[in-house]
């Protein structure tokens, strides 16, 4: 150890910072990088599908504000998976953990058995899907700290009430259960351009504000006990990192239905290419999550047209081998 | 100077901590030793303010440490855990620099001079070369001194230690506790350590408190603490106690008790 003051005082931040701008610039490359494949994906898209050649009326009225929702749900539910897994401390959280999503389809349910118009349907569920985050948050709380093994626990068991209560409205109300099951396999056929936009904002919001939280995710994601002893308010962070990530995962599943893996799969992928930094990885893991989300919808209608196939299958056929993959790789980053 | 004050800790109806009294001078070497589940870590754990006491206080210069913001607190006590475990790729620079973070004010505000006290304490402890490695990929001891690094980017008068070493093989365990010592002397920071091995505690500790079931058995050098008799009777087992004929201090060794009396099973 050199305690030789001289040696300490040497070069000063000099070494630390030249690395830190070669991160910089590979951060960049990529950001970049996503940023083109993204538009060019969205562009393909736009011009593919069962009705061939230029129709106006198709290109902009259906293609491309599912387009947008695919960027939307595809960030939004990326972010709320990096989010919980910082808070969680685990890399294997998902959204889906924390109830939020079984909440949400509860609310929708509830108001497609009343007939309830579709503007009260969807703000019905985020309230709802913010409610059930908010009681398995509670329940996992126990003597003021929040262990993670008892929050997971807590979050399935809110999310197997949840698909209970569904379950029940389904068979009570046999009539809507059709309508019901459509939304639950998670689409993004969704017409309705206001909705569109307040999901966007939601999302936009959700993340301007994790991003704000960037240092304190990542000194939470080392753990509560070393995140309390670096000086952070412990508890009060992360009741505003759940909230956030309960009114991104409602606002979207409410426009979407249940895609599932996203939230898994793409921080993963994210911290791969530019490790578990907030302050890059988010940005990453929302790019990612937005093209994986458009490649796989236009997947979804045309691989097998005329017939749709749900996007939630697609996500899960192409994430499961991937996750597999990763879990299986010696040296994964993640 | 750090006061615990008729410290109590319950958990329902068990005792964890029972009216703990002790006064940390400036720097101080002060080891916390213990058979298990005597309280050890509770206790370093209420002094660092993770843990709320049913009763008694600490204070830091006559502060109650419980009343202090969080970021305050961390400007006066670091702490090291027993290990890092992270499930994150999370660069040795990023986890040092996170050291600095109750002196930050703002999301983005890691300032030249964060970079330079980080990058200081890299040298310091002779993992500069690591800055850029993922802390996942680094064996035990290194690990271990990337969290020191992190600790004194905190640059807290107190730094609190729970079995920094107990991971570590035995060259490792002289190396970590001679960095520790060395900043205990050079830099003046208040160590305050619960240990495993007695004899290494015996080596590094000024002062020495020895726990059983929650309650201090006794306090004092390691002269006055290790001796066969505390040990014995708080550890219920037999020991003889010896010099290091090189520092002079208390050695323990075990004495097996297999081929004494009934030999059946």
């Amino acid at each position: 150890m050199s305690l030789n003051p001289r040696n300490q005082e040497r070069n000063d931040f000099s070494t630390l910072k030249n690395k830190f701008m070669i991160a910089n610039k590979r951060y960049i490359n990529i950001v970049l990088f996503l940023i083109i494949l993204l538009v060019v994906a969205a562009f393909i898209a736009l011009f593919l599908g069962s009705s061939k050649g230029f129709n106006y009326d198709i290109i902009y009225k259906i293609r491309l504000p599912r387009i947008i929702l695919a960027i939307i749900v595809g960030s939004g539910l990326s972010l709320s998976g990096a989010i919980l897994q910082g808070i969680t401390k685990n890399p294997l959280a998902d959204p889906y953990i924390l109830g939020a999503s079984g909440g949400a389809a509860v609310g929708v349910a509830i108001g497609i058995v009343l007939k309830l118009p579709y503007s009260v349907i969807y703000p019905l569920a985020i309230i709802s899907s913010g409610i059930s985050t908010i009681i398995a948050y509670t329940i996992g709380k126990v003597q003021g700290q929040t262990k993670i093994e008892v929050l997971v626990l807590s979050g399935v068991i809110v999310n197997i009430f949840t698909n209970a209560i569904v379950l029940l409205l389904m068979s009570v109300f046999y009539q809507d259960s059709h309508d019901i099951m459509f939304f639950l396999m998670g689409s993004l056929q969704e017409n309705n351009k206001n909705l569109i936009i307040i999901s966007g904002i939601l999302v936009l919001v959700g993340f301007v504000l994790s991003f704000i939280y960037s240092n304190e995710l990542n000194i939470i994601s080392q753990g509560e006990e070393t995140a309390f002893h670096l000086g952070v308010s412990v508890e009060k962070i992360k009741w505003s990192l759940f909230f956030v990530s309960s009114i991104i995962v409602g606002s979207v599943v409410a426009v979407s239905g249940v895609i599932g893996f996203m939230g898994l799969i793409i921080p993963h992928i994210a911290r791969v290419f530019v490790g578990a930094n907030y302050k890059r990885f988010l940005v990453v893991s929302l790019l990612l999550g937005s093209l994986f989300l458009v490649v796989a919808d236009t997947v979804a209608r045309t691989f097998f047209a005329p017939f749709e196939i749900p996007v939630g299958v697609i996500t899960a056929l192409t994430g499961v081998p991937f996750f597999v993959y990763l879990l299986m790789r010696k040296n994964v980053r993640s | 100077m750090l006061e615990v004050s008729d410290l109590v800790i319950k958990y329902n109806d068990f005792v964890a901590v029972n009216n703990i009294r002790l006064s940390a001078s400036d720097d101080e070497f002060i080891g916390i030793i213990g058979p298990n589940g005597s309280g050890k870590s509770t206790l370093l754990r209420a002094i660092s303010g993770f843990y709320r006491p049913t009763q008694g206080n600490v204070f830091l210069d006559e502060k109650d440490i419980y009343k202090m913001s969080p970021k305050e607190r961390a400007k006066n006590i670091s702490f090291v855990p027993e290990e890092v475990d992270t499930a994150f790729a999370f660069t040795v620079k990023e986890i040092v620099l996170m050291g600095r973070y109750p002196y930050q004010r703002h999301f983005l505000s890691e300032e030249k001079e964060d970079f330079r006290i980080a990058e200081r304490n890299l040298r310091l402890l002779e993992i500069e070369e690591l800055a850029n490695r993922y802390i996942n990929e680094l064996s035990s001891g290194e690990k271990q001194r990337v969290i020191i690094a992190r600790a004194l980017c905190q640059e807290s008068r107190f730094m609190l230690l729970d079995e920094p070493t107990s991971h570590l093989d035995i060259s490792h365990q002289v190396e970590i506790l001679d960095i520790i010592k060395r900043l205990n002397v050079a830099k003046k920071i208040t160590v305050i350590i619960v240990m495993h091995d007695l004899n290494l505690a015996s080596e590094y500790c000024d002062r020495i408190l020895l726990l059983k079931k929650g309650n201090i058995y006794a306090e004092g050098t390691p002269d006055e603490i290790i001796t066969y008799q505390n040990i014995e009777y708080v550890y219920n087992t037999v020991v003889v106690v010896n010099k290091n004929p090189v520092s002079g201090k208390p050695h323990i060794l075990s004495v097996p008790q297999w081929n004494k009396g009934d030999a059946t099973i």
